[in-house]
């Protein structure tokens, strides 16, 4: 599962060069700033860590008395069974009496604290289940969820889906695991070794030190011996990486493997892989299942050794049967303690960074929504003064772009790919703020506006259709709820897809999600040409609209596209160039400038780049 | 389970070495109690210092054979364990290598991943800690009781009715944990989805204000997750508790029920007590060890299932291959449905194409072109109707003979992590850096490779992410001419390339690839028109074949693909 998720997370981070760059950049700065100041951004991270802990702190406090409770159970534990056994031993030596001897109280006492010590374990185990995952957890994700909604598209557009995803999952549970450990490791941990220290000292000096030597000593060469499994496991770990790396990559392109007879070759590279993969897991395996042993070991040293001391002593009377059970029964308490701290202690590292990676999203300038300036009711005239803008600083992607399209017309924008045609589509749209100039909406700069304002103006049909997981019906509505059932099929009728959607199963109530699969690309982004046409909006932005669309479909909604089009200012991207011939302006972008501007008759004339590109599709036929 | 097993059958050897070790250790841990129970009757009460050092000494050689066996058993183990998941990851990988389209698409390919990445994983852990599970616990519990009882049946006794409760609760919680659990990852995914879905939805979203909304969906389905996670959170946590008090309970009784015997006289001695109070923890580690052994049963269970299936698989024996055929193929009244639908994707499909000619298949989505392609390859059998190769029908040539005479350009072209030229060579092993540049130069990819300071030598990433759609397309049609074969098929080969470049490239090609058989397969009217013959398909049906001029006569599904594309003006 973990191999898996990380997998889709760099796949992800890859889906195009420019993202990998960008993401490699940023880790780049990241890692610099980490050596610098990592210890002082731990401390600032662990005091953030508290006081988000802040709404649970109650309820913590509450926990932390069972907490108590229940150590100071397991502490009196070995304290009654020793008494308990001194008092059978005496019976058993015939020293005293079972009638005098008050066992069936002291049994009592021992079921007592045992009940005790489970239902305060218990009741703290359901609490802080209760607590973490119902206040802190969730509370987290929440408020990563909230911060999404209030985030520029720039940091989404170049962020990997799979990195946000994993903040919330992943790293919001490792937090969450710590906080639920916090109690444990302070109270559990911290109380209770303090506690059988006292105890053990107080009951056997010689014995006390030879216990509290042995154990901790143990504990440090486990955790020495655990380092190095974790080494070996980190290395077999990256080569299972690989290895399902090429197992994906085998399986993807099973088709081509078969087509090419590659099956020999890619078993080979598979064994060799794997071979790698057994020498790394055996060292991994070694070292981890020796930690065991050994720590058996000096725990049985220990136990003997009080065994054979507090024999000879309990043989000169100095200690009691019961006490040596007693000192027994507390040297394999200390573990417990002992254990848990360490285990604190590493995760806490995986804990900062997981928080880091939280607080870092948490922490993004959020757009701004103070502008609070709307729309007048004009007719839709888009002017762009002299606008510039770039992702990279070195690399402009816009350059002093001026246009004025007039309400109501159908503008078309052309060019080769990576000319900067979408990038107008995101400027307009205020997806991405300008860096220099101004776009006008009916005479009101759009920097002023307020954005929510400003985007109610446009319906848009994009290349990528995007459909989210609930009925049709839901879908063509998407934006314009409460709208009718006659309206939404009225608007899949123009869309030519209310026949198809009737032959669904479910009809309109067709739940559509990942497994749907039998709704091609062609019908769902005529679903979304459905959606604006329903939407009825001042503008409309229809980016590569129809591009899924099968050619003989396109020409059936021709009509539909030119009525939606009707009275609306309309900007068109579109490849296949028959679908813009008829527009009233056509922008031909290239390297982010207009290189010309007119009607396709004028572009035509001038002999052009229009012409060139217009004619490159004819050039087959030749 | 039988493929499975037959896996760990080499390894029985180790298994059983392991299985001994284990239990001499588990053994060693066991008779330490017993020891000491002597020193407490023996050497405090008969005031023995030497009874004391000897039972002391004898517990600290048990110690240390306690350790070397199972630092053995250690080093045994990783080995068995790791030699393990060698030979069944290989198994696995090879076993699918060989399967059928049918088989194949009948598991999936995500599905398959999982197979023989996770479960793998998960056997692998089996194969690790099967003889602690299977030999050390029993010994740890049984042996427990045991020895109790050789103290003093009634105790022993008391175990017997604690010990079976524990595990009936056990067991039931675990089965019902296991559906929790799938309950709270089905949440997770939701919640994962929906985000994802937000993410990728983000400008629709915004331009419809729906970010609150949005939101509101993503916190219902996070609320949803965090109820189930509890729930499983806090089952899961029951069983150390509940087997504890369980166990301290036998403590509590054994003391009491104990002391009562002593004082009446039984022959049970202080220090059974002591020690019958230390086997019962021992058989609580037991314990608490069987259950969550339990608990994973389930997870086991699924994983070899799913492992052996595909274990169980025929697959296809490559029967050898290099048989040379010419460059005719034909499908006569071919029809064929795939293994998991239950629309016919091809009807009464009857083509020929003759050895040197130039062919193209046009149609929209959905038409049936590219399964064409799949049966022509032999990725899959007609189910009517039959393809021939050469005149010879493909039942009688083996699968890969007929591969090792068409190469074909797929339309999902794979890039594989690698470098350039190893990627085009696939095509042709043997391929010198020359004429894989040739091939490169023709599929107009030369350029890009030449740019690259690498060279061939330029190292592609998985799934060619640091490429463009265009390029990957351009690597594949140089790796598919660069194999020597009679027939070249090119499935939507074109589609990312603009109209200049296609002309150009196809120009080229059709020197390179003089006199070999080419089959087109495309949506443009404008990529077919130049071919010698057009095949029309629609709906899993040929609807009309011949000439461009033929069929703009002829043709009204092909007149409207023409015009829809073309426009009515012809230039």
């Amino acid at each position: 599962m973990k191999i898996a998720e990380e997998k889709m997370m760099e796949k992800d981070e890859s889906t195009s060069a420019e993202t990998a760059v960008r993401a490699h950049k940023m880790k780049k700065t990241k890692e610099k700033s980490k050596s610098e100041k990592k210890q002082a951004g731990n401390g600032k991270t662990l005091i953030r860590l508290i006081k988000d802990m802040k709404v649970i702190y109650g309820w913590l406090v509450f926990a932390a008395f069972i907490s108590l409770l229940s150590v100071a159970c397991s502490l009196a534990t070995p304290e009654i069974l020793g008494e308990l056994t001194d008092k059978i031993y005496d019976i058993w030596e015939g020293v005293s009496r079972y009638a005098d001897s008050d066992i069936p109280k002291w049994c009592a006492l021992l079921a007592i604290v045992y009940v005790g010590a489970s239902l305060t374990g218990t009741v703290k185990m359901m609490l802080m289940n209760y607590v973490v995952s119902g206040f802190f957890t969730k509370g987290m994700r929440i408020r990563i969820s909230e911060k999404i909604g209030h985030l520029p598209v720039s940091y989404i557009d170049h962020t990997p889906n799979g990195e946000i995803i994993a903040k919330m999952d992943h790293d919001v549970s490792i937090m969450g695991g710590t906080v639920h450990n916090f109690l444990d490791i302070i109270i559990s941990g911290v109380m209770k070794l303090g506690g059988i220290t006292v105890i053990l000292f107080a009951m056997n000096w010689t014995m006390a030190v030879i216990v509290i030597i042995l154990v901790p000593f143990s504990l440090v060469l486990s955790s020495w011996l655990a380092s190095y499994s974790e080494k070996y496991y980190n290395e077999s770990r990256k080569i299972n990486g690989n290895i399902y790396a090429l197992v994906e990559e085998n399986f993807t392109g099973f088709d081509t493997v078969k087509a090419f007879n590659l099956e020999k070759m890619k078993n080979d590279q598979m064994r060799e892989l794997c071979g790698k993969y057994r020498e790394k897991a055996r060292q991994g395996y070694f070292y981890s299942g020796i930690v065991q042993p050994i720590i058996a070991l000096t725990n049985n040293i220990a136990y003997i050794i009080i065994c054979i001391l507090g024999g000879v002593l309990a043989v000169d009377g100095e200690l009691s049967v019961g006490e040596i059970v007693a000192f027994v029964l507390y040297a394999k308490q200390l573990a417990g303690p002992l254990e848990s701290i360490a285990n604190g202690m590493s995760m806490m590292q995986s804990t900062f960074a997981s928080a880091k990676r939280v607080y870092e999203l948490l922490d993004l300038e959020e757009m701004e929504e103070i502008k609070t300036e709307t729309m007048p009711a004009g007719k839709g005239e888009v002017v762009f003064d002299h606008v510039s803008f770039s992702y990279d600083p070195e690399k402009p992607l816009i350059r002093d772009l001026t246009f004025t399209v007039k309400p109501g017309q159908k503008a078309a924008i052309v060019g080769p790919t990576g000319g900067g045609k979408t990038t107008i589509v995101n400027l307009l749209m205020g997806f991405y703020p300008i860096q220099e100039g101004h776009i006008y909406i009916d005479g009101v700069d759009i920097a002023g506006l307020d954005l929510a304002d400003l985007r109610s103006q446009f319906a848009m049909v994009l290349q990528d259709t995007w459909l989210f997981g609930g009925t049709v019906y839901e879908n063509i509505a998407y934006g314009n709820e409460g709208a009718s059932r006659e309206a939404v099929e009225q608007a899949a009728r123009m869309a030519h897809i209310h026949r198809f959607i009737q032959s669904l199963p479910k009809g309109y109530d067709t739940v559509i999600n990942e497994e749907t699969t039998n709704i091609s690309g062609g019908q769902k982004q005529l679903m979304t040409i459905a959606r604006a046409y329903l939407a009825n909006r001042k503008m409309l932005i229809l980016d590569e609209a129809t591009s899924n669309v099968d050619t003989r479909t396109e020409l059936l909604i021709q009509d539909t596209m030119d009525d939606l089009m009707k009275g609306r200012t309309s900007f068109v991207i579109a490849h296949r160039l028959s679908t813009i011939v008829n527009a009233d302006m056509i922008l031909v972008v290239n390297d982010g400038q207009i290189v010309e501007q007119g009607t396709h008759e004028e572009l035509m004339k001038r002999n052009g780049f229009y012409t060139e590109i217009y004619n490159s599709q004819y050039e087959l036929l030749k | 389970m039988r493929e499975v097993i037959k896996l760990f059958r080499p390894f029985v050897k180790g298994m059983l070495l392991i299985a001994l070790l284990n239990a001499v250790s588990t053994l060693c841990s066991l008779f330490m109690p017993y020891l000491m129970s002597g020193i407490v009757n023996d050497g405090i009460a008969g005031k023995n210092l030497e009874t004391i050092y000897r039972l002391g000494g004898l517990m600290l050689v048990l110690a240390v054979v306690g350790l070397v066996t199972a630092l053995l058993n250690t080093w045994v183990n990783s080995k068995v364990a790791s030699d393990f998941t060698y030979a069944l990851q290989n198994e696995m990988l090879q076993k699918i290598n060989s399967l059928t389209f049918e088989e194949y698409s009948s598991i999936g390919t995500s599905s398959l991943l999982t197979r023989t990445t996770d479960d793998v994983m998960t056997l692998q852990e089996v194969a690790a800690s099967l003889a602690y599970a299977v030999v050390s616990i029993p010994i740890m519990v049984i042996g427990g009781i045991v020895m109790t009882f050789s103290q003093d049946w009634t105790i022993a006794l008391l175990m017997f009715i604690v010990v079976p409760v524990a595990l009936i609760f056990v067991s039931w919680l675990a089965k019902k944990m296991d559906k929790l659990w799938d309950i709270a990852d089905k949440r997770m995914d939701d919640q994962n989805r929906m985000m994802r879905e937000r993410l990728s939805g983000l400008r629709v979203i915004r331009a419809f204000d729906r970010e609150a909304f949005e939101h509101g969906r993503v916190a219902g389905a996070t609320t949803e997750m965090t109820g189930s996670l509890i729930k499983s959170n806090v089952l899961s946590g029951f069983i150390d508790p509940v087997c504890m008090f369980l166990l301290n309970i036998v403590t509590v009784m054994i003391l009491y029920v104990g002391s009562r015997r002593i004082a009446a006289g039984a022959l049970l001695t202080a220090g059974d007590l002591v020690a019958a109070v230390q086997y019962i923890a021992l058989i609580t580690n037991g314990l608490l060890a069987l259950s969550w052994t339990i608990a994973w049963i389930p997870h086991v269970r699924v994983s070899m299932r799913r492992i052996n299936e595909v274990l169980r698989m025929e697959g296809v024996r490559q029967d050898g291959w290099g048989e040379k055929l010419g460059g005719s193929v034909s499908l006569s009244h071919v029809s064929f449905t795939y293994p998991d639908s239950e629309v016919e994707s091809l009807h009464d499909v009857s083509m020929d194409i003759r050895e040197g000619e130039q062919v193209a298949i046009i149609g929209g989505t959905g038409s049936g072109k590219s399964t064409v392609t799949k049966l022509l390859m032999a990725f899959y059998r007609p189910d009517n109707g039959k393809v021939t190769l050469d005149g010879r029908d493909y039942r009688e040539v083996s699968r890969e003979t007929v591969r090792d005479n068409l190469s074909v350009a797929l339309q999902k072209n794979m890039i594989f992590e690698g470098t350039a030229g190893e990627n085009i060579r696939m095509g042709r092993p043997s391929a010198t850096d020359e004429e894989v540049m040739e091939a490169a130069d023709i599929a107009h990819i030369g350029g890009f490779i030449r740019e690259q300071k690498e060279g061939l030598d330029y190292r592609l990433a998985q799934l060619g992410t640091n490429i463009s759609g265009g390029q990957k397309q351009r690597f594949g049609i140089a790796r598919t001419i660069i194999k020597p074969a009679s027939i070249y098929i090119f499935d939507d080969s074109f589609s990312a390339l603009d109209y200049l470049t296609e002309s150009r490239l196809r120009r080229a090609l059709n020197q390179y690839l003089a006199g070999k058989t080419q089959i087109i397969i495309t949506q443009r009217a404008a990529t077919a028109m130049r071919c010698d013959r057009i095949y029309v398909m629609e709906q899993g049906e040929v609807v009309g074949s011949g000439t461009h001029e033929e069929l703009m006569r002829n043709c009204q599904v092909y007149q409207e693909i023409y015009h829809s594309q073309l426009g009515g003006d012809e230039a």
